[in-house]
C-alpha cells in the first residue's frame, strides 16, 4: 500500500485584513473555510498523515474562538486516525511563554515544540515505519542545528518539516531571522521529503532528478503578491518508485492583480466592461487593478470603482496612468485660456525640475489639477 | 468665422430641417419646447460629438439615421461638417477658391486615434480650442446665467464674479483641491492647523502605536533572551556547585569513615595479635603435649616379654641345666627384683608424664579451638583487607573541602535555586503574551504603505492648489491687462451715459466708476449695469479665447428675467457686439426683433 501524505503550510489563520476594508472580516472567514477544505480533502483522500509546516496561526495567541474552530477541525483527523505532524512557524512562534502550542490538545498531535531536534519521532503507518524530523522556529537558534535533521540510519520513510527560507527563491529578500537554508543543505539531510513553510508561493525543489522538498505556498492568498490559484500538496510514497507530488487547488477566493494599459480602452465604460471580463468567477475574486499607460481622460476612479465593485467581493484600483503625452494635453496647450496657460507653464516647470521625486510630485499634482478641470467642466 | 447653415437630417424632433444664418444678430424665435435647446446641442454635437448620453437626440421618426450638418464660413473658406452620430464619423469638406478637399474622420469624443487628432486640430484652428466644455462655457450664455440674486450683491460677490471671467471657475477648483487636501490631513502649510485629526493623522497615530508595540516586543524579546541566558547560566552554576557540594560532602563522609575504619582496624589488629598469641600458645602447648606424649615411658613389651620368657626359660634352664633350685630361686629373685625395680621406675616415670600431660591438656582445654581460632584470624585478616580496600576508596574521595565550605556551598546553592525559580517565573511572566514581530511588522508595513500613499496624495493636492493659485495670479497678471482694456472699451459703449471715467484695475479687474464726478462702489451699481459689466466681461473673454477669431456667441435668452430698462441696455450691447461677431439669440419673445428692427437682424422662427 502506498503511503499518502498531505502537506500544507502558512495558513495564517486569524490574520486581520484592515487593508481590505469592509471585506476584511469576511476574508478571515475565507481563511477558515479553506482550512476546513484542507481537512475535508485529507479525509476524502484518506491520507495517512498530514504535515503542517508552520504558521498554522497568524499569531502565537489566536483567539479562543478561532482556536476552538481549528481544534474541532483537527479533531476530525484525529477521530479518523490520521496523525497530524506540525511545527510552529515565524508567526505562531514559541517565544511567548503562553504560546498556543502549550495547549494540551496538541499532545494528540506530533508537535515539534523544540527549536533543536534531539531525535526523530517514530510513527508506524500501514507497516511503513515513518521517522519525522522537525524543528520549531526560534529566531535565536542558529542554522547549524539543521544538521540535527540528518537522516538516522534506520529503515523506513524519513520526512522533515521546516519553516525557513530557501536561498534563491524568486522575488524574495531573505533575512537572517528567516532561517536561511540552501538546497544543497537540504539535500545533504538525505530525507525522503521535506515539507517546507514560510515562502508564500508554490515551489518544488529537486536534487539529482528527485523531488526533495517543496513549498505549498499559502492555501489562501494573503496579499496580492499571492495571486491566482493556491494549493496543498498530496504526496504518494510507493516502494521502488519516485515520490509523486500532486498540487491540489484549495483556495476559497482568488486574489487577482492585473495591470491594464489604458491605451486600448477609450472610455471608462469600456474599461469597466473589460475589467468585468477579467475573471469568470467574479464572486470569488478579490481584484486589484493597476491602471497604466496614457489616457485621454483623467480617470474618475470612484466612478469606475462604482461600476465594477458590485460584482466582486473586493476591488481596489490603483491609478498609475499618465496624461502627459495625451492628445488632449497637446490641444490644451494651444488654448488661450487659464487651462492652456497652465499646461504650458506646467510643462516648462516640469522640464526645469531635475529631481525625479520632485518631478513625480509635480506630475501627480498636474494630473490632479487636470482631473479637477475635467470634472468641473463635466459637472457644469 | 460665422455659421452659415445648420441642416438637421435626422436629429431629435427635427427631420430634414435647414436653418440658414447670417452675419450679425440671428434671433431664433420659438415657443417653449419648440426645440431651441436642441438646436444649440446640435451645434455642439456636430462639432464635438456626445461624450455622454449620445442617444439623447436620437431621431424620433427614423432612429436608424442620426445625422446633422453645419456650414461655416471662415475667411472666405467654406467648411461643411457633417456628423453621423451612430457611426461617430465626421465628413469635413473645405472649399476655397474653387478648390475642394474632403475628409472623413472617425471622431468619437472618447478615446484617442490619429484621425480624431487630425480632426480636433482642425477644430482648434477654427475656434482656438477644441473642447465641448470650453465651447459651452464660453460661446454659450444660458438662461438666468447673468442673473445675480439680490443677497449676493456684495462687493465680494461681484469681485468674485469678476474674477471668474474665464471659462471655468478656477477659484472653485483651488478650493476643491484644498478641501480634498484637508480631507486627508489637518496640517495646514499656510496657517493654523485644523483642529480635528484627519485620516492621515489617525493613520500616523496607529503607526506610532504599532511602532511602539514592535519596539516593546523587540525589547521584550531581547530581555527575554538575556533572561533565558541568565537562567541557563544559573542552571550551570547550580550544577557546578551541586557537583562541588557533593564532592565536599562525600569527602567529609570519607574522612569520617576513614577515622572509623582506622579505629576498627586497630581493634581488629589488636584482636588479631591476641589471637595470634593464643595460637602460638596453643601451638606451644600442643607441641609440649606431643613431646610429653612422645616422652611418656611405655610398658616395655620387650621387658615384659623378656620377663615372661625368663619366667618360662628359667624352669627350662633349670630342668635342662640342672641348676639347683637355689640358684633358680636366686635367679628368680634376682630377676624379680630387677624387673620389679624396672617396673617401678617405669611406673613412676609414667605417672610423672601423665601429670604433665594432664597439666598441658588442662591448659589446652581453656584455650579456644585452634580451628575456630584460625577461622577467626582469617576473618579478621579478611576484614582488615576489606577495610584497607575501603580506605583506599574513601581516600580517593577525600578533597580539600571542609565543613565550612560545605555549609557555604549549601547556603549559596539554596540562594541560587531560589533565584533560578524566581527568574524562571519571571521568564514565564514576561514571555506571556509576547507577540510575533513578524505579524506586527507586516501590519506596520501595510499601514506605512497606506500612510505613504496618503502623505504623497496630500502633498500632491497642496502642490496642485498652490500651483494653480500661482498660475491663476500669473495668468491674470499677464492676460488681464488685455481683458481690462477690452472690457473698458465694451463697457464704455454701453454705460457711458450713466458713468464717467470707467476703468478697470489691471490686475484685479476691479472696476472704478464715477457718477456725477463721484466715485462709486460696484455694489451701488444697478442690476442692469452689473449685467452689462458681466456681459462685457464674457465678451472680452470670448475674444481672448478665440485669439481674435471673432467667435459667434449663443444666447439662450439670458435676459428673460430682466426688467424693461435692463433689457434696453442689453440691446445696445447686442448691437455693438453684432458688429464684429455672429450672435445667436434663442428666445420665445419677438420683442428683440421689434425693438431692433427686423431689417437689422436675421429672424428665424421655429
Amino acid at each position: 500500500m502506498p503511503l499518502k501524505v498531505l502537506h500544507t503550510a502558512d495558513l495564517h489563520l486569524g490574520t486581520h485584513f484592515p487593508s481590505l476594508g469592509n471585506y476584511g472580516p469576511e476574508r478571515e472567514k475565507d481563511f477558515l473555510t479553506t482550512f476546513s477544505s484542507i481537512i475535508k480533502l485529507s479525509l476524502d483522500q484518506k491520507v495517512d498523515l498530514v504535515l503542517i509546516a508552520g504558521d498554522l496561526f497568524d499569531s502565537p495567541h489566536p483567539s479562543l474562538n478561532l482556536f476552538g474552530t481549528v481544534k474541532a477541525e483537527l479533531e476530525k483527523l484525529i477521530d479518523a486516525n490520521i496523525p497530524i505532524a506540525l511545527i510552529p512557524g515565524t508567526h505562531d512562534n514559541i517565544m511567548a511563554s503562553d504560546h498556543i502550542y502549550r495547549h494540551p490538545f496538541f499532545e494528540q498531535t506530533i508537535l515539534f515544540k523544540e527549536p533543536i531536534l534531539k531525535e526523530p519521532k517514530f510513527l508506524d503507518l500501514k507497516e511503513h515505519p515513518i521517522y519525522l524530523y522537525g524543528m520549531a522556529y526560534h529566531p535565536d537558534v542558529p542554522g547549524e542545528y539543521l544538521k540535527n535533521l540528518k537522516r538516522r540510519d534506520m529503515p523506513g520513510i524519513h520526512l522533515g518539516l521546516l519553516h525557513g527560507s530557501i536561498q534563491g527563491s524568486p522575488d524574495w529578500k531573505i533575512y537572517a531571522k528567516d532561517f536561511p537554508v540552501s538546497i544543497d543543505e537540504l539535500a545533504s539531510l538525505n530525507l525522503d521529503y521535506i515539507a517546507l513553510g514560510h515562502y508564500h508561493n508554490r515551489m518544488v525543489y529537486s536534487h539529482e532528478g528527485k523531488i526533495i522538498a517543496s513549498y505549498t505556498g499559502t492555501p489562501e492568498g494573503k496579499r496580492f503578491k499571492e495571486s491566482g490559484q493556491r494549493y496543498v500538496h498530496l504526496l504518494e510514497f510507493k516502494e521502488g518508485s519516485p515520490l509523486e507530488l500532486t498540487p491540489v487547488p484549495i483556495n476559497t477566493k482568488t486574489l487577482l492583480e492585473k495591470e491594464i494599459d489604458l491605451f486600448t480602452f477609450p472610455t471608462q465604460t469600456s474599461l469597466a466592461k473589460e475589467i468585468l471580463k477579467l475573471s469568470p468567477q467574479k464572486e470569488k475574486t478579490l481584484l486589484r487593478i493597476i491602471l497604466k499607460g496614457v489616457t485621454e481622460n483623467i480617470l474618475d476612479i470612484e466612478k469606475i470603482y462604482s461600476e465594477i465593485a458590485p460584482y466582486f467581493p473586493h476591488v481596489e484600483i490603483l491609478d498609475e496612468t499618465s496624461v502627459m503625452n495625451s492628445q488632449w494635453m497637446s490641444h490644451l496647450e494651444k488654448e488661450n485660456s487659464i487651462r492652456g496657460f497652465f499646461v504650458r507653464r506646467m510643462k516648462e516647470k516640469m522640464d526645469e525640475v531635475k529631481d525625479p521625486l520632485e518631478k513625480e510630485l509635480q506630475v501627480a499634482s498636474f494630473k490632479e489639477i487636470l482631473f479637477e478641470f475635467q470634472k468641473k467642466a463635466e459637472l457644469s | 468665422m460665422i455659421f452659415k447653415e445648420l441642416h438637421l437630417a435626422n436629429f431629435g424632433k427635427f427631420q430634414n430641417k435647414t436653418l440658414t444664418f447670417k452675419k450679425g444678430l440671428n434671433i431664433i424665435v420659438g415657443e417653449n419646447e419648440s426645440g431651441k435647446s436642441t438646436l444649440f446641442q446640435a451645434f455642439l454635437g456636430i462639432l464635438f460629438g456626445f461624450k455622454q448620453d449620445s442617444k439623447r437626440y436620437l431621431p424620433w421618426q427614423n432612429p436608424t439615421s442620426y445625422k446633422a450638418r453645419l456650414a461655416l464660413d471662415d475667411n472666405c473658406t467654406e467648411i461643411y461638417l457633417e456628423r453621423d452620430f451612430l457611426e461617430d464619423t465626421v465628413s469635413f469638406i473645405q472649399k476655397e477658391n474653387n478648390h475642394m478637399s474632403s475628409f472623413q474622420y472617425k471622431a468619437s469624443p472618447l478615446g484617442r486615434s490619429a484621425e480624431r487628432e487630425i480632426y480636433l486640430n482642425k477644430i482648434q484652428d477654427l475656434f482656438g480650442f477644441c473642447e465641448p466644455e470650453i465651447f459651452k462655457h464660453s460661446l454659450f450664455i444660458e438662461q438666468r446665467s447673468l442673473h445675480l440674486p439680490p443677497q449676493n450683491q456684495t462687493a465680494t460677490d461681484v469681485k468674485q464674479m469678476i474674477s471668474h471671467i474665464s471659462e471655468l471657475k478656477y477659484d472653485e477648483i483651488c478650493s476643491r483641491l484644498e478641501e480634498r487636501y484637508f480631507e486627508i490631513t489637518k496640517k495646514n502649510p499656510s496657517g493654523l492647523d485644523k483642529r480635528n485629526d484627519r485620516i492621515l493623522e489617525d493613520l500616523q497615530k496607529q503607526i506610532l502605536d504599532l511602532e511602539e508595540k514592535i519596539k516593546k516586543t523587540r525589547e521584550n524579546q531581547e530581555s527575554l533572551k538575556k533572561l533565558s541566558e541568565k537562567i541557563t547560566n544559573l542552571k550551570e552554576t547550580i550544577t557546578t556547585k551541586e557537583i562541588r557540594l557533593k564532592a565536599v560532602t562525600e569527602s567529609l563522609i570519607a574522612i569520617e569513615q576513614l577515622a572509623k575504619f582506622s579505629k576498627k582496624e586497630t581493634e581488629i589488629k589488636d584482636s588479631l595479635n591476641d589471637l595470634k598469641k593464643r595460637k602460638a600458645i596453643i601451638e606451644r602447648l600442643t607441641e609440649q603435649l606431643t613431646q610429653i606424649q612422645k616422652s611418656k615411658p611405655q610398658v616395655n613389651r620387650l621387658s615384659i616379654g623378656l620377663f615372661i620368657v625368663s619366667l618360662f626359660a628359667l624352669p627350662m634352664i633349670f630342668f635342662s641345666a640342672n641348676i639347683s633350685i637355689f640358684w633358680l630361686i636366686l635367679l628368680f629373685i634376682a630377676f624379680s627384683v630387677l624387673f620389679g625395680q624396672h617396673f617401678y621406675t617405669q611406673k613412676k616415670a609414667q605417672s610423672h608424664f601423665q601429670l604433665q600431660e594432664m597439666r598441658v591438656k588442662s591448659q589446652l582445654e581453656v584455650l579456644p579451638d585452634p580451628h575456630k581460632l584460625d577461622q577467626t584470624i582469617e576473618q579478621h585478616q579478611k576484614s582488615l583487607f576489606e577495610i584497607e580496600a575501603q580506605k583506599i576508596e574513601f581516600k580517593q574521595k577525600v578533597t580539600d573541602g571542609n565543613k565550612a565550605e560545605k555549609e557555604s556551598l549549601t547556603q549559596t546553592l539554596h540562594q541560587l535555586r531560589e533565584t533560578h525559580t524566581i527568574e524562571k517565573q519571571n521568564y514565564i511572566y514576561f514571555a506571556k503574551g509576547l507577540q510575533s514581530p513578524f505579524t506586527l511588522e507586516e501590519d506596520l508595513f501595510d499601514l506605512k504603505e497606506k500612510e505613504k500613499i496618503l502623505r504623497t496624495k496630500s502633498r500632491v493636492l497642496w502642490l496642485a492648489k498652490e500651483t494653480l493659485e500661482t498660475m491663476i495670479i500669473e495668468f491674470r497678471k499677464e492676460h488681464l491687462k488685455l481683458f481690462a482694456k477690452d472690457m473698458e472699451k465694451t463697457f464704455q459703449i454701453i454705460a457711458k451715459d450713466s458713468y464717467q471715467n470707467i476703468a478697470f484695475e489691471k490686475e484685479t479687474l476691479t472696476p472704478s466708476l464715477e457718477w456725477q464726478k463721484t466715485p462709486i462702489s460696484i455694489t451701488s451699481l444697478s442690476c442692469g449695469t452689473q449685467d452689462q459689466l458681466y456681459f462685457s466681461m464674457k465678451l472680452s473673454l470670448l475674444k481672448h479665447l478665440g485669439s481674435d477669431r471673432h467667435l459667434p456667441l449663443f444666447l439662450d435668452d439670458p435676459f428673460v428675467n430682466f426688467d424693461h430698462e435692463r433689457r434696453l441696455k442689453v440691446l445696445d450691447l447686442l448691437k455693438h457686439y453684432a458688429k464684429e461677431h455672429q450672435l445667436f439669440l434663442f428666445t420665445y419673445d419677438s420683442w428683440y426683433s421689434e425693438k431692433l428692427g427686423r431689417n437689422n437682424i436675421h429672424e428665424i422662427t421655429l
